[in-house]
């Protein structure tokens, strides 16, 4: 029998031989297997520890007052009108609403990285119309806008003369 | 399962409201032929200068580099002005439009040789210039004509101030 450390299937092996789900054939080549390998001996005997302190727990009894409690909840969902019934099912709770609030936080980034910022910007320009630009005109323009102002510039203020010159 | 189904609702929801909300962020649609219009380069340059700089960046990283930095130093002497500045600016930037071109290029060449003058002389034509520009066309043929416009000027900047008066009125 091949180690089942190597084969990956210990886990299997160690519960069906605790458990005791094994075939006689099966369990007698593993205890043949034990016998050489201390690791297998280890982890059937941790195993083994589990197995009997479940054993030992015992569940403390349900109490009578469970039942009838459980029992008058239950006839008085019974009186409930159905829509009232209907909507009973559902019942708020946070873990749930983890998810919802993962997810419409993650459309709302969708929806800020889809919409570029806006800089004083009257509206969003699209990227396409930087293409309708024209470079050329751009450039002939601010050229005569810059001929244009230097020659409406306000003249300086004249230099002042020293005091007393 | 319930809540899961909520769940699901819900992002449902949320895209459903995002969607419109993304469409009303988008530009409205050209509105026909008007919107094939080509744009005036004064409409260009207002875009320019309202579009994120981002999206200047992105215009102005198609230049070459020398011809962007030139571009660059006049956009944003354009964008530093004050909203009465641009409007006056853009005031005077129609009316040299108005102009035929080869008008337009005799006043680029007037503007040429006055750059040219001394900046003291540059001066006072300016202020002379200035002037000019607000009289009526019988009051700027007599000033032209004047004494004192003969006394103050060479006949050079004469030349200049007259020709580049009676363009732009």
């Amino acid at each position: 029998m091949h180690c089942p450390t190597t084969t990956g299937n210990e886990a299997e092996v160690l519960v069906a031989y605790t458990s005791g789900t094994m075939t006689p054939a099966e369990q007698e080549a593993f205890e043949l297997h034990m016998a050489g390998c201390a690791g297998c001996r280890q982890l059937a005997a941790a195993q083994k520890t589990v197995w009997s302190a479940l054993d030992a727990w015992t569940l403390p009894p349900v109490s009578d007052e469970f039942d009838r409690s459980l029992h008058a909840r239950i006839a008085e969902e019974a009186r409930l009108p159905w829509w009232k019934r209907q909507w009973g099912g559902f019942s708020f709770s946070w873990k749930p609403a983890i998810p919802v609030a993962v997810a419409c936080a993650a459309l709302a980034g969708a929806f800020l990285l889809h919409v570029p910022a806006i800089d004083n910007a009257p509206a969003t320009l699209p990227a396409v119309q930087t293409q309708k630009i024209d470079a050329d005109q751009v450039e002939r323009a601010l050229d005569d806008m810059d001929m244009l102002n230097q020659l409406d510039a306000p003249a300086p203020a004249p230099a002042r003369t020293p005091e007393g010159s | 399962m319930n809540a899961s189904r909520f769940a699901a609702a819900l992002v449902l929801a949320a895209g459903s409201l995002s969607v419109p909300a993304m469409a009303q962020q988008e530009p409205p649609p050209p509105p026909g032929p008007a919107a094939q219009r080509e744009w005036s380069p004064i409409d260009q340059l207002e875009r320019l200068r309202l579009m994120p700089p981002w999206q200047r960046e992105r215009f102005l990283d198609r230049l070459p580099p020398q011809r962007r930095a030139k571009i660059e130093r006049h956009l944003q002497d354009y964008i530093n002005m004050t909203d009465e500045q641009r409007a006056r600016l853009r005031e005077q930037y129609e009316i040299f439009r108005q102009l035929p071109p080869e008008k337009q290029q005799v006043f680029r060449n007037l503007f040429g040789r006055f750059m040219n003058q001394p900046p003291q002389r540059q001066e006072l034509m300016r202020e002379e210039f200035q002037r000019l520009r607000q009289m009526s066309p019988a009051e700027r043929e007599k000033r032209l004509d004047s004494y004192e416009f003969h006394y103050r000027f060479q006949p050079n900047e004469r030349e200049i101030l007259g020709r580049l008066a009676m363009l732009l009125p």
